[in-house]
């Protein structure tokens, strides 16, 4: 195990929530953030853990992606396009990187790195949904 | 994590769907049809995304990707029987249940069935090959697993859920054994004095005091100590009779722990007692013990422990321990009253479980301080007048006490000279009878065991103050739990005798000196102080309402900080959309809000107070509020705690939490939003934490760093300059 070099943030304050928000999609979308910190933070010399985790990563990724599709689609007249796009590009670029991974697959490294990659872009896409948070009031 | 059956699957991208739909549904081709939707939904995601990044980028969509399949029947099946862990908990269980060669009940050692804990452990020895004990916290738990040992008679392992479990219940386990030795010299003794010795069960060899995954691990342990002790618990595991195995906190494990567990015991051919309490909360995925729980329920495999003892703070000898453990203050001989009310007070605030239920002629607590002869007492609260009632009536309250008692004595050595009189009957008997005579001496009537009249409620406290005032050591220490004993009274009484005889009426003092010396001849003081009895109980309702009451009263009065109350789903399951529309319907907010990452929830069986250890972040996210556990039914105190080894070992922290923070929500108001509605809301903090803050911060600490550089820099080549010009001036 190496140190968590991902910085954690999942602390967000949404502004339409206390310490949520009422908005199910955007809170889902946050909520798989937070756990994907946790699978990017695992590793384990053991294929089959890494096979799992990874697993449980692609599930969270296109989730979040499928969530971020819907909230859009609640609230797209109060939504900016460039914020939906900016927001858009950065999930789907880390469902891609998990889906470029090919089955079978038991090379723990890639599996570690991908998950870490695409963690790293829903990172990314936290500034974009805080501001499609607040739009959306 | 571990799951060689799930990854048979070739796609990895699917495992984690297969891996949470399987243990959503019970049936399988229900579970298949889920699958083939969703991954037809992951599918269409994965090339909507493809699309997006590829127009947002310019560039055409990168190579063809493997589409995500369905697996092979024979992987999908095995897949799913791998995750259906509760499945196979359930069939490990009935299978151990049915087994007739594990229940060791051919001959049990009957217990004297005079109070619960004893029937508890009677139960739990004549259960089948697995039997759960259920119970919440200070249910006597541990120490009805004490009473089964005695019965049972065979070798016992200690295991527990955690290292604190297993610690703890191998030490009492042990401490019950070593305790036999003192018995058995006392006893040696009394055959000297030829007195009647008491029984005492044999002793019971005790081993173990590791955790499950200790025992189970196939890497030897690097601690000696305990590897000793695990070869030791696997070399008896192969002798007959076969030793009982014996979890404490059963309800922390989680599936995988519970099914490796129940194989471990159906390998070995043990039997296995779970103890723990269905509502807590396991560390690792689902509440197996719960599952086991309610399937046993109704059958002699489920034991269960519904009174509080430790805690039934409305019953006499709970509430005089606790004065008189609360009152330790460093000078003996006083009655450290604050404590004493501090005490009394959180023992009428206390919701620890359903106390006992009210019997005929019993009141509760506060019935009880209603009383006018309390009433009329000076104080504030209802306790702080009844503590000043009791200090008031000090010497007539131990008056009655002690003649309580001394007529107990009395009562008892009748009976016991009863008892002694017919053995010398029968023994005379005998020999007429071995003799050959046709006339033998007739037999007296066998003695009836007295009922023995309880003093009354406010002696009994009385006493307990007065132990403290006068530093008697009243009652014996066992373990960590002092327990007060019925001596109590013949402490106080003879301390009592000697410190206030001299008021006392002539003749008196000098008849209860013989009383306590000869144990008899007390007629008179018999006749003076009649038993009273008075067992004070409070229903979980009533108890739940003074607790609100309470609550409110402290907020009113600024004692208690007005915070919302965040509540878990105890579950720790995400609500379904039924129970939110339910929940909203109610009229009760619904909110998800962030994954509260509970890391555990420590000790609650043992104290009663739940403490989720959280990491900092979390810490600021609850406005400092309070935690209620939703499906916790016991609403006692809870406290959120920082995780100290959190930064310091990542690893074990994350491999424990990664599980739970899975499935953790936090959901606010969800469940009493009345309680404080009022409550502002804590804006101190909001963006301590948010990204322009931290981003903030960074930049302030590398301008910090930066101009720290900057200066020792300087100064070095300040330092350089000087040697050099010192340098030049020597040489020249």
């Amino acid at each position: 195990m190496t140190e968590n070099i991902i910085p954690r943030k999942y602390n967000y304050n949404l502004e339409t929530g206390t310490v949520g928000t009422d908005d199910d999609d955007m809170a889902n979308i946050l909520y798989n953030i937070n756990c994907m910190e946790m699978k990017a933070s695992y590793e384990s010399d053991d294929v089959n853990d890494m096979q799992t985790t990874f697993g449980e990563s692609f599930s969270m990724v296109t989730e979040a992606a499928e969530h971020l599709d819907n909230f859009i689609e609640n609230h797209k007249e109060k939504l900016r396009s460039d914020t939906i796009d900016d927001a858009e590009l950065f999930l789907s670029e880390a469902v891609v990187i998990l889906d470029d991974v090919e089955p079978p697959q038991t090379d723990i490294e890639l599996m570690s790195n991908s998950i870490k990659a695409a963690y790293q872009k829903m990172l990314d896409a936290v500034p974009s949904l805080l501001k499609l948070d607040e739009q959306a009031i | 994590m571990n799951s060689p059956e799930i990854n048979q699957i070739e796609d990895v991208r699917i495992l984690g769907e297969v891996s949470r739909l399987a243990s959503k549904y019970a049936d399988y081709e229900e579970f298949k049809r889920e699958l083939e939707t969703v991954i037809s939904r992951k599918e269409k995601t994965a090339a909507k995304a493809r699309m997006t990044v590829a127009r947002r980028t310019g560039n055409e969509p990168a190579k063809k990707r493997a589409s995500l399949q369905m697996p092979s029947e024979e992987a999908l099946k095995k897949a799913y029987n791998y995750s259906r862990q509760e499945d196979k908990i359930i069939s490990s269980a009935i299978n151990l249940v049915q087994d007739q060669k594990r229940s060791l009940n051919d001959n049990p050692t009957p217990v004297h069935k005079d109070w619960e804990i004893n029937e508890i452990g009677q139960q739990i020895a004549e259960g089948p090959g697995l039997t759960v004990l259920d119970g919440g916290p200070g249910a006597g738990k541990s120490f009805s697993l004490g009473k089964a040992v005695d019965v049972m008679q065979v070798p016992v392992i200690c295991l527990g859920s955690t290292k604190s479990a297993a610690a703890g219940l191998y030490k009492d386990m042990n401490d019950a054994q070593s305790d036999k030795d003192k018995e058995a010299k006392k006893n040696e003794e009394k055959i000297k004095q030829g007195k009647k010795p008491k029984e005492i069960a044999p002793k019971i060899d005790i081993l173990g005091g590791l955790t499950v995954d200790q025992l189970l691990q196939k890497k030897p342990l690097k601690d000696k100590d305990l590897q000793a002790r695990k070869e030791k618990v696997l070399e008896q595991l192969k002798k007959t009779p076969k030793p009982c195995i014996m979890v404490d906190e059963a309800g922390l494990l989680g599936h995988k722990e519970m099914r490796r567990l129940l194989n471990f015991v159906e390998k070995n051919g043990a039997k296995v007692i779970l103890a723990g309490d269905c509502q807590q909360i396991p560390e690792g995925k689902g509440q197996p013990f719960k599952t086991l729980v309610e399937s046993l329920k109704g059958t002699k495999a489920y034991v269960n422990a519904p009174y509080v003892f430790r805690q039934s703070c409305f019953s006499e000898k709970a509430i005089t321990s606790g004065i008189y453990n609360g009152l330790s203050s460093n000078n003996p001989k006083e009655i450290n009253k604050d404590k004493a009310v501090e005490f009394l007070e959180a023992a009428y605030a206390i919701t620890g479980g359903p106390a006992k239920p009210p019997k005929n002629g019993e009141m509760t607590f506060q019935d009880y301080l209603k009383d006018p002869k309390i009433q009329e007492m000076p104080g504030d609260t209802p306790v702080q007048k009844y503590v000043t009632y009791l200090e008031k009536n000090k010497d007539s309250l131990l008056k009655e006490g002690t003649g309580t008692i001394l007529h107990n004595y009395e009562a008892h050595a009748e009976y016991e000279s009863a008892l002694k009189a017919l053995e010398e009957a029968k023994k005379a008997q005998e020999k007429a009878k071995n003799e050959g005579k046709t006339d033998l001496p007739p037999l007296p009537k066998e003695p009836k065991e007295p009922d023995v009249p309880k003093p009354s409620y406010d002696s009994y406290m009385c006493a307990a103050l007065a132990a403290q005032q006068m530093g008697v050591q009243a009652y014996e220490t066992r373990g960590q739990t002092q327990e007060p004993s019925k001596d109590i009274y013949k402490d106080v009484a003879k301390d009592f005798a000697e410190n206030y005889s001299k008021s006392l009426e002539n003749g008196l003092e000098a008849r209860k000196r013989t009383a306590l010396e000869k144990g008899k001849d007390y007629t008179t003081l018999k006749q003076e102080y009649p038993d009273g009895k008075l067992a004070i109980t409070a229903t979980e309702k009533e108890a739940d309402e003074l607790n609100a009451a309470i609550r409110k009263e402290m907020i009113d009065q600024g004692k208690l900080p007005a915070k919302e109350p965040v509540i878990i789903n105890g579950d720790r399951k995400l609500l379904s959309q039924t129970e939110i529309e339910a929940a909203q319907k109610a009229g009760k907010k619904v909110k998800y809000a962030y994954a509260l990452d509970v890391k555990t929830t420590q000790g609650m069986s043992q104290t009663g107070k739940v403490t989720f250890v959280v990491r900092g972040d979390t810490m600021d996210k609850m406005h400092g509020g309070e935690i209620l556990v939703g499906a916790t039914r016991h609403k006692g105190e809870f406290e959120i705690k920082m995780d100290q080894d959190a930064h310091k070992n990542k690893q074990s922290f994350y491999k424990a939490s990664v599980q739970q923070f899975a499935s953790a929500r936090v959901i606010k108001d969800a469940f009493q939003p009345d309680l404080h509605n009022a409550a502002p809301k804590d804006t101190s903090k909001k963006g301590k934490h948010s990204l322009q803050d931290r981003i903030k911060a960074a930049k302030k600490e590398r301008k910090n760093v930066m101009a720290q550089l900057k200066t020792i820099h300087k100064n070095r080549a300040l330092k350089q300059q000087a040697v050099t010009r010192k340098k030049d001036a020597l040489t020249h």
